[in-house]
């Protein structure tokens, strides 16, 4: 049977256990990837999340043997992330990222309908996209979620809510049946 | 599926660089080693900064000499007032320079003793002269008595002639010397020491008796003395240690004679004999008060404090006035210009 995330982590924080870490960049690499691009990263996406793993390995003493590794994971992300947005003083025009940030070929030739969906999250605001994100695509729940944002829990429910509705709008006006 | 979602079109899935997780690793690795080379850096800095501490705890009770450019550029300059100020026949005068005329030979001795020890070598016919004035006056100087004033005389001139005998040997006055040092040895009194052996005119002595001011001159002279053959010398050395030795008060000072009751107060210049003779050592006192008292001191230790004190009593002329320091009256200009030079370019004594 597989060792859990946890258990590689403690290798790791227990003895610089260097497979055990490779064996956690294997299992999380692709969905930290899609984490900083659903986030708005069309260039940097790779840069970023090998910042997170550099920054867990670094705070790999901090772990919490009891705490779920995914849950960490994004906590360190969303630094990582705070401090991407800091550097590149793209706080104030991330909602124009897109057009000032060409996508890569990978996400222009995907076969989609209507407008793709990276596309659909930028039109969403950041408060609500960061939750979005977070809740649907990195899968975690509302707690988890509203302890990396540092919100509320009823405010994530209600960000969600709102925010897959007007994804929803957006896709029913591109695709309208 | 999640009803809630499941209008989302699929997510794009980008293939991610192989070299991806190397990247990580080599991070890793430079942070490690940056990281050691702190470590690294922090302890050579603490070795150091514990080694500075170290040594400036250890300076901190070690007198820091005043520059040496400092000190031969005031010698120097005192030395070209010497060899201004000396006579044609080679002396010194001292009655017009804020001294007294009875000490004239004593102070030309001091002033000679100076020229020999310059920080640049004088003129060699400057200094032959002083040397053959001091040799006249020492010809005949088997004194049937030794004065206040012609002890001094001519204890100064037996030193200074003892040193240039050592730099520059000659015949004539190694025998000239040799009988001056036997004719001291004679002096000795029983219980050692030596003292002035007439009453004076002066007041200087009111008996015949050892004090501590002639005997630590002689013991000097006989302690630097030039190769001579003078039976007795280490003998008379010994008894005259001894002598001083005792005199030594519990506080530190030295009594006069053997009476303890007269204390040597007034004689300051023998206290930084102590530390030379291995006696209790004594609080430092204020420099430029008494110029024998700072060139015995400077002899022992060259404190900063001290020279600067000297240097800042330097005339513009290259002179020393002090009609404040204790030997003034007697020494004047010229003993006092001798001896700072000599306090900067100390000699043992």
């Amino acid at each position: 049977m597989p060792e859990t995330d946890e258990e590689l982590m403690r290798r790791v924080a227990k003895s610089h256990d260097g497979a055990a870490f490779r064996e956690l960049m294997n299992r999380h690499q692709k969905i930290l990837v899609n984490h900083f691009i659903r986030r708005g990263v069309y260039q940097e996406y790779e840069d970023l999340a090998q910042e997170t793993f550099f920054k867990i390995y670094k705070a790999r003493k901090r772990y919490r043997t009891d705490a779920p590794f995914r849950s960490w994971m994004f906590t360190i992300a969303q630094r990582v992330w705070i401090d991407h947005l800091r550097k590149s003083g793209r706080r104030k025009t991330r909602e124009n990222a897109y057009r000032e940030e060409p996508k890569p070929e990978f996400l222009s030739d995907q076969p989609m309908q209507g407008h793709d969906l990276d596309w659909a999250l930028d039109q969403l605001s950041a408060s609500h996209r960061d939750v979005v994100v977070h809740s649907v695509f990195d899968q975690l729940s509302h707690a988890e979620t509203a302890g990396i944002l540092g919100i509320p829990e009823g405010t994530v429910k209600s960000r969600l809510h709102n925010g897959l509705k007007q994804l929803r709008e957006i896709f029913n006006a591109e695709n309208p049946s | 599926m999640n009803p809630d979602t499941d209008f989302l079109p699929p997510a794009s899935d980008p293939e991610i660089s192989p070299a991806f997780q190397d990247e990580v690793i080599n991070r890793i690795h430079h942070f490690h080693r940056r990281r050691q080379r702190m470590v690294n850096l922090v302890v050579f800095c603490l070795v150091l900064s514990v080694s500075f501490y170290i040594r400036r705890t250890k300076n901190a009770y070690r007198e820091i000499p005043v520059k040496q450019d400092t000190r031969v550029a005031s010698a120097a300059k005192g030395v070209d007032w010497l060899v201004e100020a000396q006579n044609d026949d080679g002396t010194w005068n001292t009655g017009n320079l804020g001294g007294h005329a009875a000490f004239a030979d004593g102070v030309s001795a001091l002033a000679t003793l100076a020229l020999l020890n310059a920080p640049d070598p004088v003129n060699r016919d400057v200094l032959e002269k002083a040397v053959n004035a001091l040799e006249q006056s020492m010809g005949d100087a088997h004194r049937k008595t030794l004065q206040g004033p012609e002890f001094y005389n001519w204890v100064l001139s037996l030193h200074t002639l003892a040193e240039v005998e050592k730099q520059m040997p000659d015949p004539e006055r190694k025998a000239l010397l040799t009988r001056s040092y036997n004719d001291l040895l004679k002096r000795q009194l029983a219980d050692g020491g030596w003292g002035y052996l007439d009453e004076q005119p002066m007041g200087y002595i009111q008996n015949a008796s050892s004090n501590s001011a002639v005997t630590w001159w002689v013991c000097n002279l006989l302690k630097n003395r030039p190769a001579l053959k003078v039976p007795g010398a280490e003998n008379a050395l010994a008894r005259g240690n001894q002598w001083l030795n005792a005199r030594q008060l519990s506080d530190g000072k030295i009594a006069y004679q053997s009476n303890e009751a007269i204390v040597a107060d007034k004689e300051d210049a023998l206290f930084w004999m102590n530390a030379l003779q291995g006696m209790k050592p004594l609080a430092l006192e204020v420099a430029g008060q008494d110029a024998y008292r700072d060139y015995f001191r400077t002899a022992v230790v060259q404190a900063d404090a001290d020279l600067k004190t000297i240097q800042k009593q330097q005339t513009e002329n290259g002179s020393w006035t002090n009609p404040q320091d204790r030997w003034w009256r007697a020494g004047g200009q010229v003993y006092l210009t001798a001896l700072s030079v000599l306090s900067q370019v100390p000699k043992g004594v």
